[in-house]
């Protein structure tokens, strides 16, 4: 989260078996919940402001988004594969 | 006409663009039982984008700047685990002409939502800290 490329992605909480990243950028604001389990990591949408508010969710799953949305939650999956591949 | 219709079209959209969510600044930041003593960090987080941190007798915390013409206090308020930034007062001060002493809202909820960021990335780093020692010692 905080070695991701551009703008840092903040903890925003955790829960059994996820955790809340926020990204704030402009006044628009992206809340990924990271599920994870002993094989997977998955990213979901979990809430958003502004731009970033999705258009189609389909069970956590935004498939109708702002350009810049896939761009940054590309970035966050690059890091988080980056430090999976150092463990 | 179709020219002035899709003009003002592009300007509502522009202007809701740039406009900041209200209060998305004032959204608890939990820190759970990672940081055992919250006062360095929230000292540390502050003093980054150059506000001043107080703690009056009763244990809580203010943080307050004064920036570009505006004095800004906000409570910092720490419950459950969880910090929360509540904006108290905003004025400007220092200006002369009656027109610049209007508030500009955004620009404060924007200095505010840095504040909130600053805030949530001494405890990101925490929260990490805390979480890799935890995992040392289950190993």
């Amino acid at each position: 989260m905080l070695s991701t490329k551009g703008y840092k992605w903040l903890f925003e909480g955790e829960g059994q078996g996820y955790i809340l990243a926020r990204f704030d950028y402009r006044g628009d604001t992206n809340i990924m919940r990271i599920e994870y389990n002993k094989s997977l990591v998955q990213l979901k949408y979990h809430s958003a402001w502004g731009d970033y508010v999705c258009k189609k969710l389909v069970d956590d799953i935004c498939y109708k988004n702002s350009r810049g949305y896939y761009n940054y939650i590309k970035n966050l999956r690059k890091s988080i594969v980056a430090k999976l591949n150092l463990l | 006409m179709k020219k002035l219709f899709s003009l003002v079209i592009s300007i509502v959209i522009s202007c809701s663009v740039l406009a900041y969510e209200i209060d998305a600044y004032a959204k608890a930041i939990p820190f759970y039982h990672y940081v055992s003593d919250i006062e360095p960090l929230l000292e540390k987080s502050v003093q980054r984008n150059h506000w001043s941190l107080v703690k009056d007798e009763q244990g809580l915390f203010y943080a307050h700047i004064v920036h570009k013409g505006y004095d800004i206090k906000t409570a910092l308020l720490v419950v459950d685990n969880t910090v929360t930034i509540k904006l108290l007062s905003s004025i400007r001060v220092g200006c002369t002409k009656v027109q610049q002493c209007k508030l500009d809202e955004e620009k404060i909820q924007g200095w505010l939502l840095r504040l909130r960021k600053a805030l949530a990335y001494d405890i990101t780093l925490a929260v990490r800290k805390g979480l890799l020692k935890e995992s040392v010692l289950v190993s």
